[in-house]
């Protein structure tokens, strides 16, 4: 038996225990998830060891006087205080190892906003061929933006309204909305529906190759 | 005071670095990520591991069967990865990740189509809202056009009809729908940034 066999046939047994869930939730189930669970969260322990941790590490020890090795110090104390996050009385430092995760990722997340999605969809709208079709996208656009505005005054009676400009054009924009995550939801379908043949037309295919 | 004080710095100096490198001073910011990405991998070493001691807690106090599984996929791919480095086997970890992480995961996401199918059909039983009706209309719409524009049994204009509506449908009301999510979704990751940075929101002191 060849290991390509074999390796098909773990993959089919595995892929039968998942499916087994649309019968409802079972013990097959739950045993793949729990392998997939542990087999992916090694592998990626794996990856992150392989390409951050060992480069980092074989650095320091080929060249431990060099200013790059040097400099290596101040994350590598950052990862002691994080591991003192068990250490009953010094837990608290180790906020200061997820302050500067939290710091570094805003200032990336922030500029990844702005540059990454912000200014290219402004620019999208405008960079559009003129025409009806380009207006109409530009007024859903804006109505669907005013459905996520929650900015309102108290009633006497203490229910929340809207402005009274918004009260109208402000169900468009949810419609906009409702009918956009419906169409996700069809591309989503429709990906998942793909995958699943495709899943399904491996297997037949390998099986009839690989048996006599 | 110290205690929360000493973090608040600590994120407002270096996402204060980090804006400036990218910005202005590339070798800095390229330092100060290199310095994150080491940071969130022992972050991510050390979830792990928490994960497998739970699990081994919980496979020798209770001998759950499931944790014992868990234990032992994890067991196999770091086993597989040590032998590899020593030379012993060759491409174990991938051959791990080829036979069980990828048709699982396959597996996963094609079973994604039943769940969707579920959900939609629930969500009407549940909801009848004029919003639901409305999201499921859509879709039923948007499949049932998908599928009769691609048969050759209707005729032509009846086709073009259900043509145009997906056209409709899809380049002008999700395009509108989706560039104002997506202009939401970025005006809110910069204000929650800008909140992050200025020491306004301190999710590491809770």
């Amino acid at each position: 038996m060849s290991g390509d066999f074999i390796g098909l046939l773990i993959g089919l047994i595995l892929t039968l225990f998942i499916y087994s869930y649309v019968v409802g939730d079972n013990p097959l189930y739950r045993l793949s998830v729990h392998l997939l669970v542990g087999v992916s969260a090694a592998y990626s322990a794996v990856i992150v060891i392989r390409h951050i941790i060992l480069p980092v590490a074989n650095q320091i020890i080929q060249n431990p006087t060099e200013r790059e090795s040097l400099l290596w110090a101040i994350p590598l104390f950052f990862v002691l205080l994080l591991l003192l996050k068990r250490a009953p009385g010094l837990a608290w430092l180790s906020n200061n190892s997820v302050a500067l995760l939290v710091g570094v990722g805003a200032a990336v997340a922030l500029l990844g906003a702005l540059t990454g999605t912000l200014w290219p969809q402004i620019t999208a709208v405008a960079a559009s061929d003129p025409g009806y079709q380009t207006i109409i996208i530009a007024i859903l656009t804006v109505l669907t933006l005013l459905s996520f505005q929650f900015t309102g005054r108290f009633k006497k009676d203490g229910q929340w309204q809207r402005p009274v400009w918004q009260r109208g054009i402000v169900h468009i924009g949810r419609a906009t909305l409702i009918i956009t995550f419906g169409v996700l939801f069809v591309a989503l379908l429709n990906t998942s529906l793909i995958l699943l043949s495709s899943r399904l037309g491996y297997f037949l295919t390998q099986l009839q190759q690989q048996l006599p | 005071m110290f205690k929360r004080n000493l973090p608040l710095a600590i994120a407002i100096s270096f996402g204060a670095l980090t804006l400036l490198g990218l910005l202005f001073l590339p070798d800095l910011s390229r330092l100060i990520l290199s310095w994150a990405a080491f940071l969130a991998a022992a972050a991510l070493l050390l979830g792990v591991l928490n994960l497998f001691a739970i699990h081994l807690q919980r496979l020798t106090k209770e001998g759950s069967l499931y944790s014992g599984i868990l234990i032992l996929g994890m067991t196999a791919v770091f086993g597989l990865a040590i032998t590899d480095q020593l030379s012993i086997t060759q491409n174990g970890v991938m051959t791990a990740f080829n036979w069980i992480q990828a048709p699982l995961e396959a597996a996963l996401a094609s079973l994604l189509a039943f769940f969707l199918l579920f959900a939609g059909f629930q969500t009407l039983k549940r909801q009848r809202s004029l919003w639901t009706v409305l999201f499921v209309a859509t879709a039923v719409i948007l499949l049932i056009s998908q599928a009769l524009t691609a048969t050759t049994l209707l005729p032509d204009n009846v086709r073009d009809l259900f043509n145009a509506i997906q056209n409709n449908i899809n380049n002008i009301i999700a395009v509108a729908g989706m560039r104002g999510l997506l202009i939401g979704i970025a005006l809110g990751a910069i204000t929650l940034s800008l909140r992050l940075l200025l020491g306004m929101d301190q999710p590491y002191n809770k």
